[in-house]
């Protein structure tokens, strides 16, 4: 066939129709993506009745009549929180708002009870949508739980700002929403359980058996073995940063470049001291009792002479 | 009287203990049906942004194709939609060293990667990647065009997914490397969106590594019953006592759906049909001569039970690496129907070879690893199972009966 015969072949196949179907699916894809923006705007608008309860060192606290009395507590305890490992850098000029939300409920249809927001706003507070994650039906029990879920957030919003070359090491984010303790816990555990050459190094103190399992530095011997999870990338980091004191966060997003000069810059050390005192940090947690806790043991033992007791008292004790 | 009353509190007491120690529980409905709205309207903006980039795609590559013919041989690298003056580094080092793993490419196919721009798509924040797939022109059974979207960084260079790129090549290279396919392949391949041909391990990886990325070898859907029972079903007390999740842990592998089960257990009948007949995941909208893209979650549909799951999409990157390329190659020409040019090319049955390679795939799965559940068919009480229990009742009626005995009192 001659090149303008396939031509005119391939122009028919690219006719109207197809140009046509594309654009009705991205008119489509607009409509439906305003639609769903203006569901989310109504859901904001419902929560008139929020207003400013304290301000500190640049951040305000707002909520709605539920949580005024926690309010204040939240922000000291997200602001303790944050500068522990941030300082008091921000995610951007523009400032920063994040609005967690709880307490609605509905039955056959209608609204039984309305919602309860909390929000926690950087000034400059410039309502910038990219700054501004609307986390609907966070569990807000208690003050504690409602600065995680905020601090959880804020990491989220900081790491966006980060340098390309960490996020992409880090994988899974920085996971402050999950609480230090089991963090930590389970970074111990997957520390002290991984089987790897390298990871076995690391538990016996080679800083570059740990460099290599983190994922941070490659050491070259080909049966190293594997790297660890994410989770404790992200416990790493959070050491480093702890390590570092208040400039950290500030001199990790000006390090830019490999991953171990910007860990070893936010933490202030040579990266084999951050990485050796990062895994002498984890050993230390190691437990020194066994995990049957003295109220499941009893429930345990209380269930079991209870069935024995039914079972011997069948029978008549005359 | 008393003592009974007191056994009774004490047995209300020993519950109430246990159901009730752990903290109370969530309301049954925290969210409203505004959120079900957001999600409803997420995921029908993601599908139109999907077909939208697909098509808008494929109109470039037509256009491209109908004023400038593909050379054979390497594979030439155009961007649209990015003005001039741009190049992706990135992505002709990928498509370089992919060509490379292939060898001598067949003379008969010409191969077009095309990088569209992505940035439009991106706008919506649909939180999935643009159309990735091949467009296999249905007059032109040589040419395959390669699309993915970049994005502009630095204003010069495009920014691309490897994986996404590496997802376009996949039904390319295989061209490159074994030719035109036969009819029954390039049928089977279309009916199936290419389902089973999207991985590219077969350049590089060693035979022995399982390939898989621990994923089930047949695509796992939930049947809606399941997510239904999840969302509205049971009482607090039934959410308490784990029963859906219970029943969950210890039901077979139904995930893959009742044929790769038979096939599991053996029936290479039913093996065969998993492949023959392997559901696609595209979508209507989507003109046949695109391949399908990978679904971005789990879905569920109300046969998942019973229909056949679409094959691993690594199926035909493991024959080719377990059976050499020159075996696959006489396959993939083959004009006869599917299963006797499997048995010619290979000497064995395609039910058979692909009960081992399921049987194979699915001991090395995440699943297995963490859930260990057993395929059996049919009635799965083990012999063991009434004996133990004839057993201890019996012990315990003794023990019953000899306490008893003791007590009794002769007048």
């Amino acid at each position: 066939m001659s090149r303008l015969g396939v031509g005119v072949l391939f122009l028919a196949l690219a006719g109207p129709l197809a140009a046509q179907d594309a654009a009705a699916w991205r008119d489509s894809a607009y409509r439906l993506s305003a639609e769903r923006q203006r569901v989310w705007d109504s859901l904001k608008q419902d929560d008139a009745e929020i207003e400013e309860i304290a301000r500190r060192s640049g951040l305000v606290v707002s909520a709605s009549s539920e949580y005024r009395a926690f309010a204040e507590e939240v922000l000291d305890r997200f602001d303790a929180a944050r500068r522990r490992w941030f300082g008091a850098a921000l995610p951007g000029p523009a400032g920063f708002r994040i609005t967690l939300r709880q307490g609605e409920s509905w039955s056959f249809g209608r609204q039984t009870s309305r919602p309860q927001s909390l929000s926690i706003a950087g000034v400059p507070d410039t309502g910038d949508v990219r700054l501004a994650p609307f986390v609907p039906d966070a569990n807000l029990g208690s003050p504690e739980k409602a600065a995680q879920r905020f601090l959880g957030e804020y990491g989220t919003l900081m790491m966006s700002s980060a340098p390309a070359a960490i996020r992409r090491w880090l994988r899974a984010g920085l996971l402050l929403d999950m609480g230090e303790d089991s963090r930590r816990e389970r970074a111990m555990y997957s520390l002290v359980t991984g089987v790897g050459k390298a990871q076995r190094a690391c538990v016996q103190g080679d800083a570059t058996g740990c460099a290599h399992a983190l994922g941070i530095r490659r050491s070259g011997d080909p049966d190293a073995g594997g790297e660890y999870y994410p989770l404790v990338r992200a416990d790493m980091l959070l050491a480093a940063l702890e390590q570092g004191g208040q400039g950290a966060w500030t001199r990790l997003m000006a390090a830019g470049g490999a991953v171990e000069e910007g860990l070893a810059a936010a933490a202030g050390t040579p990266a084999d001291s951050m990485l050796v005192r990062w895994r002498d940090g984890l050993l230390a947690l190691q437990p020194d009792r066994g995990p049957l806790s003295l109220s499941a043991a009893g429930l345990i033992l209380g269930w079991s002479a209870l069935i024995l007791a039914a079972g011997l008292a069948i029978a008549r004790w005359v | 009287m008393l003592r009974w009353l007191a056994a009774a509190a004490l047995v209300l007491g020993a519950l109430y203990v246990t159901l009730f120690r752990a903290a109370p529980p969530v309301p049954e409905s925290a969210s409203g049906p505004e959120f079900t709205r957001i999600a409803d309207l997420m995921s029908r903006q993601r599908r139109a942004m999907i077909l939208w980039s697909a098509l808008a795609a494929r109109d470039s590559a037509l256009a491209r194709l109908a004023v400038s013919a593909v050379p054979p041989g390497e594979p030439r690298i155009l961007a649209t939609g990015f003005g001039s003056e741009v190049v992706s580094k990135e992505a002709e080092a990928q498509v370089r060293r992919r060509w490379r793993a292939v060898g001598a490419a067949d003379s008969s196919v010409r191969t077009l990667v095309l990088l569209y721009n992505g940035a439009e798509f991106d706008t919506l924040r649909s939180q999935v990647f643009p159309y990735s797939g091949a467009l296999l022109p249905a007059n032109d059974s040589g040419t395959c065009v390669a699309m993915t979207s970049g994005i502009l960084k630095d204003g010069r260079e495009i920014d691309i997914r490897q994986s996404q790129l590496d997802l376009a090549l996949a039904p390319c290279l295989l061209r490159a490397a074994f030719g035109v396919p036969g009819r029954p392949m390039r049928e089977w391949l279309e009916r199936t969106g290419h389902a089973a041909a999207r991985s590219n391990a077969w350049l590089d990886r060693p035979r022995s590594i399982l390939d898989g990325r621990g994923q089930l070898p047949w695509e796992p859907m939930y049947d809606e019953t399941w997510s239904g029972l999840y969302a509205g079903g049971g009482t607090s007390l039934i959410r308490r006592l784990a029963t859906v999740e219970l029943i969950m842990m210890l039901a077979p592998p139904y995930l893959m759906g009742g044929p790769a089960l038979r096939c599991l257990a053996g029936n290479t009948a039913e093996c065969s049909r998993t492949v023959l007949d392997s559901t696609s995941p595209r979508w209507e909208a989507l003109p046949g001569d695109l391949t399908g893209f990978q679904s971005w979650s789990r879905r569920a549909r109300p046969d998942a039970l019973v229909s056949v799951h679409p094959v691993g999409d690594w199926f035909l990157s493991d024959i080719i690496r377990q059976e050499g390329r020159d075996r696959f190659a006489r396959f993939w020409r083959s004009e006869q129907p599917l299963e006797a040019s499997f048995r010619e090319a290979f000497g064995r049955e395609l039910g058979e070879w692909t009960r081992d390679w399921g049987i194979r795939q699915r001991l090395g799965s995440w699943e297995e690893r963490y859930s260990r559940k057993s395929v059996v068919l049919g009635a799965n009480l083990a012999p063991s199972w009434p004996l133990l229990a004839l057993g201890w009742t019996a012990a315990a009626l003794l023990l019953a009966a000899w306490t008893a005995r003791r007590r009794q009192v002769t007048a």
